[in-house]
């Protein structure tokens, strides 16, 4: 080995050992809880895939498991038309465009967990801020209960979902605008293109590697989502928005259930591992030549 | 010209001397941990409770010439910490328990059955749900503390103006309040995600006599009595409570209350005690009740609280003499007085403290153990009954008989698969 390699490989140890420490390490130790009937204060036995089956047969688990589907499908539907939306409109040459730039992403760099109490006071039933807008415009004669209807529940934790994780594809991809060469647009004006068409058959098509980047990021991130859920209906009412995360927190860590709990955490990975292979096979798919 | 990376003499020195620093340091620790009494403990509500802790520890620390450490979390962030500390085998000496812990961390405590016969034979027996809850296996296996009663909360303005007296019965709390929503004061009991809903609905399926499985962990809770208590709630939910309830979390019944529209909920005095300090017209206003009586007698829900000892602990010795302190009477007495009436004993000795007294709004409160249940009674007192607890099996079967999701047989027939899946035995 050249010296010049084992000096790069020597300064990425440190940042290895800390990953596998980390996240190495805690991930084989969750799958072989999975595989056990850990529980607290109590010596454990290995069960193979005993958990995967009885959570498969559990309403409440497969409850948490449309849910976790369809809280991720419909916040990533609607944060990727609306982050790109708001790229190309902070790739617009405006005034205090800096300043937009940086105070877009304010919902995406606060805190999650003060940005969800706010959200908390925001829907709630005595002091919403928003039923109180609401009905002094006329709108309503009484309060929205936004936390205790299943179906309102749901819509209401993605929403602060979507108004977090926006600025994220908004950001992203406002990056990926800014790489495609203006040239192009000139030839496409030269050719007489709209600017429906440009956005169609040039921008999109240059946009698709970033747009697959954060789709596939926001997934893994969306669907393991807790602090939202746990902070706002702890996922009530009536289980309606039980996630895979609150769900593994509610059996694992507070009833001691450790077996159970990692299985639950666990079940969604092979789901992930293939959304990852699909979305980085659809990156390195096509040669982006223009 | 690259520079290459080489170790020399001194890069060697630094290494290994920042490596004997580190070493030194976590056997410093390590040692340090060992003449150090250490305690972990909910924070209470009411800040007095943990300052009293501390002072206790100092003194008692002060006594045996060793120092006492008392670290406070919240509850939600008691759960995770206990787990991994059970797990890693190492953490506190002495750790807090709220409700059915004990019988989750059975296998790691540390038998108390010396220092509670101590106890016993100084002041005599504790109340039931103490030995419910704490005697698990043939052995005590924490030390009952304190119980925060959930009672009634009411205005008793509100009541007076609709002609009422403080509902003593689940009928009465019915009739009045009918008449309370009508004058724009609805009640409200929690029909949510939440600790509050577990112990407010308990007491109303105990008072008709429904439960969720019987002493034997049989399913009970298909059964005429439970179609009783649910017919009940939804009436309530209907014609007498704030829609509000199917949003609140622990502090929705207090914030509702606190605003001036509520009339009466279930809750433990902090709604007062609040109202003391920002609201004191409101304060003067409110008033607390015991259990209500329901047609199968008075019972009673809440917080309960006791300390075990880890039995990886390296001061096991020490602890249990701390245990046994903190049940002096003065150091038991100086405690009660610090939480102003919020917590109450779990001994029949030490129920009539004077600061109990002191207040007639919480005299009615005397006396709360003696009908108080953990929430799973009859059922054994065991993880099922935990789990039920924070799978929100209960509050979820009268929430969706109450806003009719679901009729009665079915919310029954879920909560009773629930029940099987959790562990108990089905009904023949």
């Amino acid at each position: 080995m050249k010296k010049e390699e084992s000096t790069a490989y020597f300064m990425i140890t440190p940042a290895v050992i800390a990953l596998i420490f980390t996240v190495g390490y805690p991930l084989i130790m969750a799958i072989y809880l999975s595989m056990t009937d850990t529980e607290v204060g109590k010596s454990e036995s290995f069960i193979g895939l005993y958990n995967f089956v009885q959570l498969a047969r559990s309403p409440l688990f497969q409850t948490a498991f449309k849910n976790s589907l369809l809280y991720t499908f419909v916040t990533i539907a609607v944060k990727l038309p609306l982050g790109l939306i708001l790229a190309l409109i902070l790739n617009k040459e405006l005034k205090a465009k800096k300043f937009l730039r940086g105070i877009i992403l304010l919902p995406w760099v606060a805190p999650i967990t003060i940005s969800a109490i706010a959200w908390k006071w925001m829907y709630d039933s005595t002091y919403s801020v928003i039923n109180w807008m609401f009905i002094k415009l006329g709108l309503i004669d009484y309060g929205i209960l936004w936390l205790g209807k299943p179906w309102l529940a749901r819509v209401s934790v993605m929403i602060v979902n979507i108004w977090r994780g926006t600025p994220f594809f908004a950001i992203i991809i406002l990056a990926g605008l800014m790489t495609i060469s203006e040239d192009i647009y000139d030839a496409a004006n030269v050719d007489g293109a709209g600017t429906l068409a440009k956005f169609w058959y040039i921008t999109l098509p240059l946009l698709k590697p970033v747009i697959s980047f954060v789709v596939l990021f926001s997934t893994v991130m969306t669907i393991s989502d807790f602090p939202i859920v746990h902070i706002l209906t702890r996922g009530g009412p009536l289980n309606s928005t039980h996630l895979f995360s609150t769900l593994a927190f509610q059996i694992g860590l507070s009833t001691g259930y450790l077996g159970r709990g990692a299985a639950i955490s666990l079940f969604i990975f092979p789901f992930l591992l293939l959304v990852v292979y699909f979305q980085l096979n659809l990156m390195r798919g096509k040669r982006w030549e223009y | 010209m690259k520079k290459e990376f080489k170790l020399n003499k001194e890069k060697v020195l630094v290494i290994m001397f920042c490596s004997l620093l580190l070493i030194f340091s976590s056997l410093m620790y390590v040692f340090a941990q060992d003449s150090t009494l250490r305690i972990l403990m909910f924070s209470s509500f009411v800040p007095q409770n943990d300052e009293a802790l501390k002072a206790i520890g100092a003194e008692f620390g002060q006594e045996k010439g060793v120092k006492v450490e008392v670290d406070f979390v919240s509850i939600k962030d008691m759960y995770p910490k206990l787990v991994a500390q059970s797990d890693s085998k190492s953490g506190h000496d002495i750790i807090g328990l709220e409700n059915l812990l004990p019988t989750t961390y059975k296998g790691s405590l540390l038998n108390l059955d010396d220092i509670i016969e101590e106890i016993i034979a100084q002041h005599g027996p504790f109340a039931n749900i103490a030995k419910e809850i704490c005697y698990q296996d043939g052995h005590w296996k924490s030390l009952p503390w304190w119980i925060v009663p959930f009672h009634s909360t009411y205005r008793m303005d509100y009541f007076k103006d609709v002609g009422e007296q403080v509902p003593r019965t689940w009928e009465d709390l019915l009739r009045a309040g009918k008449k309370l929503k009508a004058i724009g004061h609805p009640i409200g009991i929690a029909l949510s995600a939440t600790g509050d809903s577990n112990n407010a609905l308990y007491q109303i399926m105990w008072g008709f006599g429904a439960r969720i499985a019987d002493s034997n962990g049989v399913v009970a809770i298909n059964s005429p009595e439970t179609r009783k208590a649910l017919t009940y709630v939804k009436e309530l939910y209907e014609k007498t409570m704030t829609p509000d309830v199917l949003t609140w979390d622990n502090g929705g019944n207090n914030r509702y209350m606190l605003s001036g529209i509520g009339s009466w909920t279930m809750n433990p005095i902090s709604i007062w005690v609040i109202a003391k300090r920002d609201f004191p017209e409101l304060a003067e206003q409110l008033n607390h009740y015991g259990a209500q009586y329901g047609p199968m007698g008075r019972h009673g829900a809440g917080d309960f609280y006791s300390l075990g000892i880890w039995d990886f602990s390296p001061n096991k010795a020490l602890a249990k003499e701390f245990l046994l302190y903190l049940y002096k009477e003065g150091v038991m007495n100086s405690y009660l007085e610090s939480g102003q009436g919020f917590n109450l004993a779990t001994h029949p000795f030490f129920y009539e403290h004077p600061v109990f007294h002191r207040n007639p709004k919480i005299s009615e409160l005397i006396g709360y153990a003696e009908w108080m249940h953990y929430t799973g009674w009859p059922a054994p007192a065991d993880k099922r009954a935990q789990e039920v607890y924070l799978r929100w099996t209960v509050p979820n079967m009268f929430t969706e008989v109450a806003t009719g999701i679901l009729s009665m047989d079915q919310a029954i027939s879920k909560a009773e698969k629930e029940l099987i899946e959790i562990g108990y035995k089905p009904a023949k």
